[in-house]
């Protein structure tokens, strides 16, 4: 059965597990993509393919580059094309990222209060991307999420 | 001054090992059936196979979240080995899998090796990446697309009768702690980002430990340096153009943390 684990790297040590010392969020969000990764080829019946192990293995590693312990657990979909995407549309924001692997990822963002918006590809530097995911976890913030519903 | 004239040199460098090491996307054709075929292009100069453990990809990010070193692995996964082809003297190593090429040099107990000195390496370094290309080609497997240059430095200095600021400088002062205190052991890590003309393009990672020689047990300080960047460009001249940057902050870093007095024991040139 396939299953994803986070391990050390450390190319000096055996591999061991350490998938309690993460954040709840990014345990949840393993938890889904270990889901995925059941997924056969075709599982839309539109001839959808199976998500992919690059874009597993991206997905995970984007939620550990990008979550903390507040941030809200986004709403994970598989994509036709064996990619992965992380999706958000609370708190004011709309979130998506579609994740190709630990390389490459498409990010849409939209500001419904500013109504700052843009369409992103990010490789190896997520400084912006990071930036939205902070204010989303700041807007998060139980101070904050009372203005954002009375907004 | 010439790039060149700026870099320090030693006679007697204390280095003991120097690593090569291109990451690129990962081949998924390149099975095991063609490790073995590739050998046999290196097998005159390297008899010797062992296997080890695959190295993760590594990607140097920026703007993340700075985590301790993890990695994502499938349980139901085969692992795919690591190979590594050593030459007959036991000094020089190419180790490949499906996402590396690295070549290393190392000196092992043998004091009387000298150091074959950063241009004789690298250049040894590209030709046999030329074998492993020319291999790929002639197999019409996948052209390598590089995303990662790593360049690791490996100094064992002699600490028996040296204290660290005898070494290092502004790290620690030993004599500072009361004679009850014997210094038994120390570890100091530094992380920087490698910027070119204001942009970052990776990290150079310096540590410092003390330790004991594991040939004859003898106390000694181990500087380690290990720079990792994207490629200025994904072709060979960008990743000589990454070597070089990289060989230069490591140059750099070494000049600044080491003494003078230690810089005149290596025979600085």
């Amino acid at each position: 059965m396939s299953a994803l684990r986070l391990v050390e790297t450390d190319i000096r040590s055996e591999a061991v597990s350490v998938d309690a010392r993460y954040p709840q969020v990014i345990r949840q969000a393993i938890g889904k993509l270990n889901e995925l990764t059941q997924l056969p080829d075709n599982w839309d019946s539109y001839g959808g393919r199976a998500p992919t192990k690059d874009a597993l293995m991206g997905a995970v590693q984007l939620a550990m580059d990008l979550f903390d312990e507040r941030t809200p657990i986004p709403d994970v979909f598989p994509v036709p094309n064996g990619n992965i995407q992380f999706e958000w549309a609370c708190l004011g924001l709309d979130i998506e990222i579609e994740i190709e692997s630990n390389r490459k990822c498409i990010a849409c963002f939209e500001d419904l209060e500013s109504g700052e918006n843009w369409e992103r590809a990010f490789t190896f530097d997520l400084t912006e991307l990071r930036k939205v995911i902070s204010e989303l976890t700041a807007r998060n913030q139980p101070q904050n999420r009372l203005r954002a519903v009375n907004a | 001054m010439t790039a060149q004239q700026d870099i320090l040199s030693f006679k007697t460098p204390p280095l003991i090992e120097v690593s090569f090491s291109l990451q690129f996307e990962p081949i998924k054709e390149l099975h095991i059936g063609f490790i073995g075929l590739i050998w046999d292009r290196f097998r005159d100069r390297y008899p010797t196979v062992e296997i080890a453990d695959e190295l993760a990809h590594e990607i140097e990010k920026f703007g993340v979240i700075s985590r301790k070193s993890q990695g994502i692995q499938f349980l139901d996964r085969v692992p795919v080995p690591r190979v590594l082809f050593i030459s007959e003297d036991q000094q020089y190593l190419i180790q490949l899998q499906k996402d590396r090429f690295i070549f290393n040099w190392r000196r092992l107990s043998n004091e009387s090796v000298t150091y074959p000195r950063y241009e004789p390496l690298r250049s040894r370094f590209l030709d046999e990446l030329e074998i492993f290309n020319g291999f790929l080609a002639e197999k019409g497997l996948e052209r390598v697309s590089f995303n990662q240059v790593e360049f690791t430095y490996v100094n064992h200095i002699d600490a028996e009768d040296r204290s660290i600021q005898q070494v290092f400088k502004d790290v620690i002062d030993e004599s500072r702690f009361t004679p009850s205190l014997v210094l038994e052991a120390f570890s100091v890590n530094l992380k920087h980002l490698i910027q070119v003309e204001g942009e970052n393009i990776g990290r150079l990672y310096t540590s410092i430990e003390k330790g004991n020689r594991i040939s004859d047990g003898r106390s000694i300080f181990i500087l380690k340096f290990v720079a990792r960047t994207h490629p200025l460009e994904s072709t060979i001249k960008g990743v000589v153009a990454s070597m070089d940057v990289m060989r230069r902050e490591i140059n750099d870093c070494f000049s600044t943390i080491t003494t003078e007095k230690m810089h005149d024991e290596w025979k600085r040139q």
